[in-house]
């Protein structure tokens, strides 16, 4: 009954509040502030946002507890209308949701992600490995293979999958294969592992806590990395040393740089710097995601979470600001309404 | 490798080291509670003590975790026994033989019965893991889509065999399982469908709710509607070492399972919930004489319980040896590897062996202490099942609906509940099993995923070019011929013995 | 029993329309959406339509009674009832006032209501609430869904 009654309570201060003017001022003292992902715990997001949430508690005002909590489901549409609909407006959680800038750009997510407040994004990229008995020892080597490539999936409908597709649609449409329906990343590198699929996908952070083991073992290979786009929308690499898919492509097909295909790919290409977008509930005040953007921009650089990242070789990621953020989402949401780049979409991504 | 007995011997010191052995403890006693109550797993547990296991070296961190996880399968018969609830979903199969029992006054036994199964079940699996360490890597990368999906139809063939009474109405709800399944995305296109464009359906339907609805609603009813106590029988005496002999005079039955659940343990994607359910068809495959089997045969807890509680170290393997979880849980331990700075892959089977064993001890030797644990309070546990139904069954009812909302946390899951508390109520009147509707549900999107994947990929050779589907294709067919044969061998003795046809008997 | 007033023989046919709903629903779908709904359809059609079949001739044969309650249960329907009314109610609350508050008052009122002591139904009560609320909820952070009724007053 006590929960009950002081919820009642909550609500009469709620309305209180909305009655006078004043503006709360961004104290997290004594608090346990949360950081809510999308994703499941033990999934590369949550592992992340688990080594990455006490750097940010130290640079909040009063300095909270930061705690994670996962809301997984529906490939990371649940937490998001989860963190749209049921979240306080409160400023003390905070949404941490992968992949959906990319989700609502090629499909359909339930709630309008550019209504959420933003606090800011953190970019992420993919890196493409092969077999090594495939043949391919570098991405050039995709124009002259001469067997189709046989490309594992999670679903054909996934950014990474419809970027490479795009990609190795330049060379012809019978240039691979696709076997789709694994589960997550590690299903595909299960796959990879028994000679099922020969080329697949990997979030970077994976990758490079692998590499060193991949390189030992001699079975798999990387030949290149989606990379992300900077401030100025420039594709650049995410730390793995491998060259970007862009770059090859520009490199080995100058000449299709102005099909829809490449506009395509450049549109999908452009989620990945909002790969992890962070967001608060709308109508939270603006004053709080001023707050946690210049905490997660701060951490981010913090000294202790860069040696961290080091012990597991792990890029260092880079913190795209509320308003660049903002700005490249409400772009993504216009493009999403070009004709050319809505049919190619919906051509790559397959049949229900 | 050479070192592995060293690295046996160094993992085993290093779990009685005092902070380890004490987080230990703490993760056992954890582990316990998540298992007893239905609706919180170990895959929720995990998830609940991961941040107090951050910030720890890897030889505490992951006795702690892992002793919460491996204990959550022994405490988790306490109420699929003495209530018809599995604690979690690992104890599903076993609920089918365990309640009989104690509807017969035999809930001790069953307990005892299934305490033990789980360790030496557990045993088995170390034992597997410690001698074939070398040759096993190979092994499980010879698994692809086509092993999957027989692996997949070798489970749903067990469905045939615990149909009961018609075996049209058990393929039937199989079916009916596998389409259950089907709502959500769709795993080889990405498109959601069936989900009535409701954001809860999006992803499938959960079987925590469904599984407490379906088997726990009908028993409330029931109980509160004839107004008298799950046991109908005075507690037999000397039932807790009846159980234990139980478990020792079955022990081929146990190393039998205990491999059924290694190996489903060591294939990443199989998981707990195969291993049960072939573990349970294989024991009654197997029996000479199966008419026992739903109403309380004791072999029907042993082998379930073996087998999941040998999946559990076995999943250990393709984490540490591929980075590849075998299960729902070891994906949280491998994201625990990460954090806490250590590779999986091949060093975890050289240069840190001993952790790699540690973790292996660990399973084995939470499952004792917690079965120590939980023979201490059996003697009070079991007075449940002489409560009368009007206090009882509006407890359970209450904390069945907790257990169900826990699933997801969000009220869809109490009309999941309600739903399949009507359907599982009409079912179990209408003699319709509801036992192959979740070995279709759990074994559904494996079975549509690598269906495709197969067909996709191999086209139609892959059905005599692969030797683990050749040997797979065999069991499927052992498994009809020889109960078939057992069946026509006992209806001709019968035939025999009472002047009666077979006909007669059907009738 | 006649066949076809058995419920047994009945749910095959719900089993069969429920197949055809989901196979005409995938019908449009690619080879990978509806490869598994097809294959699966057609043997519940195959294994649900010969348990129809096979009912009208032979009629639907069902496991014996074991258990003598069973004959006791079926006369008692206004038992039933009572009881699913209960269960239905504290399903509807559930949702509507949320389970902190649903869930203990469904059993303290069901326990007092069923002839159980006031002590003991208060004693049951508190402790599903102190469960809950202290150990689920505020020990290993569960949150549970909001009340709907919050949910419509307030935010």
């Amino acid at each position: 009954m006590f929960r009950f009654l002081s919820g009642l309570g909550g609500i009469l201060l709620a309305v209180s509040l909305l009655v006078s003017p004043a503006i709360a001022e961004v104290n997290f003292a004594g608090k346990t502030v949360r950081i809510l992902i999308n994703f499941g715990v033990g999934s590369s997001t949550d592992v992340m946002t688990r080594q990455f949430a006490p750097f940010v508690g130290q640079y909040l005002p009063g300095n909270p507890t930061v705690i994670v909590e996962a809301k997984p489901g529906g490939r990371g549409t649940l937490g998001t209308a989860y963190m749209y609909k049921n979240v306080k407006p409160d400023g003390m959680t905070l949404g941490g949701l992968t992949i959906i800038v990319a989700r609502m750009a090629t499909a359909k997510v339930p709630v309008d992600i550019t209504k959420f407040v933003q606090v800011g994004a953190r970019g992420g990229a993919a890196v493409v490995y092969v077999r090594k008995d495939s043949g391919i020892k570098t991405a050039s080597d995709l124009k002259s293979v001469s067997q189709k490539v046989i490309m594992g999936a999670t679903t054909p409908r996934s950014p990474s999958v419809m970027q490479i597709r795009l990609f190795l649609n330049a060379f012809g449409q019978d240039k691979h294969k696709l076997i789709a329906g694994y589960k997550g990343q590690l299903g595909m590198l299960k796959a990879v592992r028994s000679g099922e699929v020969q080329m697949a996908f990997m979030n970077n952070g994976q990758w490079m806590a692998r590499r060193d083991g991949f390189t030992k073992e001699g079975l798999v290979h990387g030949i290149m990395e989606s990379g992300q786009n900077d401030a100025s929308g420039k594709v650049v690499g995410s730390g793995v040393k491998l060259p970007t898919v862009d770059a090859t492509w520009r490199k080995l097909l100058p000449d299709t740089i102005g099909s829809d295909g490449y506009k395509a790919f450049s549109f999908i290409q452009q989620t990945r710097a909002l790969n992890y977008l962070y967001v608060l509930p709308p109508k939270t005040p603006v004053d709080y995601a001023k707050a946690w953007d210049k905490a997660m921009a701060s951490a981010i650089k913090d000294p202790g979470y860069l040696a961290l990242l080091d012990k597991n070789s792990a890029p260092h990621p880079a913190w795209t600001n509320r308003d660049t953020t903002t700005k490249t989402l409400m772009q993504i949401a216009a493009k999403k309404n070009d004709p050319a780049i809505t049919a190619m979409i919906k051509k790559i991504s397959g049949k229900k | 490798m050479e070192d592995i007995p060293i690295a046996v011997l160094d993992g085993l010191l290093l779990m009685f080291t005092v902070k380890t052995f004490l987080f230990m403890m703490i993760g056992i006693v954890a582990g316990m509670f998540f298992g007893l109550v239905p609706g919180l797993s170990g895959l929720s547990g995990l998830g609940l003590l991961l941040p107090f296991a951050i910030g720890q070296p890897p030889e505490v961190a992951f006795p702690f975790l892992l002793g919460m996880f491996a204990t959550t399968t022994q405490t988790d018969t306490i109420p699929a026994v003495l209530i018809g609830v599995p604690g979690t979903a690992a104890a599903q199969a076993t609920v089918l033989d365990g309640y009989p029992m104690a509807k017969k006054g035999e809930a001790e036994r069953a307990l005892s019965a299934s305490y033990l199964a789980s360790i030496l079940g557990s045993i088995v699996a170390a034992i597997i893991f410690i001698a074939f360490l070398p040759v096993l890597r190979p092994l499980i990368d010879e698994f692809a889509g086509p092993e999957f999906f027989m692996m997949a139809m070798l489970g749903l063939i067990m469905a045939g065999s615990l149909a009961g009474t018609s075996l049209l109405r058990g393929l039937t709800m199989a079916g009916f399982g596998l389409i259950i399944s089907m709502v959500g995305f769709a795993p080889n296109t990405g498109f959601a469908r069936f989900d009535f464009d409701w954001t809860y359906l999006i992803d499938g339907i959960p079987l925590v709710p469904v599984v407490l609805g379906m088997f726990a609603v009908p028993e409330v009813i029931d109980l509160l509607v004839s107004r008298s106590t799950i046991a109908s029988q005075q507690s037999s005496s000397g039932g807790r070492m009846k159980g234990v002999a139980d478990a020792f005079q079955n022990w081929w039955l146990i190393v039998k399972c205990g491999t059924i659940g290694t190996v489903c343990g060591m294939i990443p994607g199989l998981g707990g919930l195969v291993a049960e359910w072939l573990g349970y068809g294989h024991a009654v495959q197997s029996a000479k004489d199966s008419s026992q089997f739903g109403k309380g045969d004791v072999r029907g807890v042993i082998a379930p319980e073996a087998a999941t509680a040998a999946q559990k170290p076995g999943g250990i393997l393709p984490t540490v040896a591929f980075g590849i979880p075998g299960n729902g849980p070891m994906a949280i331990m491998l994201g625990v590897f990460l954090i806490v700075g250590l590779r999986p892959g091949p060093e975890m089977l050289r240069e840190n062996l001993n952790i790699t064993f540690l973790m292996v001890w660990v399973t084995v030797a939470a499952n004792i202490i917690a079965a120590i644990l939980a023979f201490g309070l059996q003697r009070w546990l079991v007075k449940i099942c002489y409560i009368r139904a009007t206090i009882l069954a509006p407890i359970v009812l209450g904390f069945m609906i907790v257990g169900a909302t826990l699933a997801t946390r969000d009220f869809g899951d109490v009309l999941l509940f309600g739903i399949f508390g009507f359907l599982g109520y009409i079912f179990k009147h209408a003699d319709w099993p509801r036992v192959p509707i979740l070995i279709g549900m759990v074994l559904g999107n494996l079975a549509e995923t690598y269906l495709f994947i197969t067909v996709e990929r191999y086209g139609i050779e892959w059905l005599w070019q692969r030797p683990i589907v050749l040997i797979i294709v065999i069991m499927i067919v052992l498994s009809f011929v020889v109960p078939a044969y057992r069946l026509y061998r006992r209806k001709q003795g019968e035939k025999i013995l009472s002047g009666h046809t077979v006909k007669d008997d059907m009738e | 029993m006649i066949w076809y007033r058995s419920i047994t023989w009945w749910i095959g046919i719900v089993m069969i329309a429920l197949t055809l709903i989901i196979m005409t629903e995938s019908a449009g779908w690619s080879m990978g959406g509806k490869l598994f709904p097809w294959i699966i359809g057609s043997g519940v059609l195959i294994t649900a339509g010969l348990h129809s079949i096979l009912g009208i001739f032979q009629g639907v044969k069902l496991a014996e009674d074991e258990d003598e309650e069973a004959e006791s249960e079926k006369l008692d329907l206004r038992r039933v009832l009572s009881v699913f009314i209960w269960v239905l109610a504290v399903l509807v609350a559930v949702p509507l006032v949320g389970l902190q508050i649903a869930v203990p008052v469904f059993v303290f009122l069901f326990m007092k209501l069923h002839g159980e002591t006031l002590t003991l139904a208060a004693i049951s009560a508190l402790v599903i609430y102190g469960f809950i609320v202290f150990v689920l909820e505020d020990i290993i952070h569960v949150v549970f869904p909001q009340a709907l009724i919050i949910q419509w007053i307030g935010f």
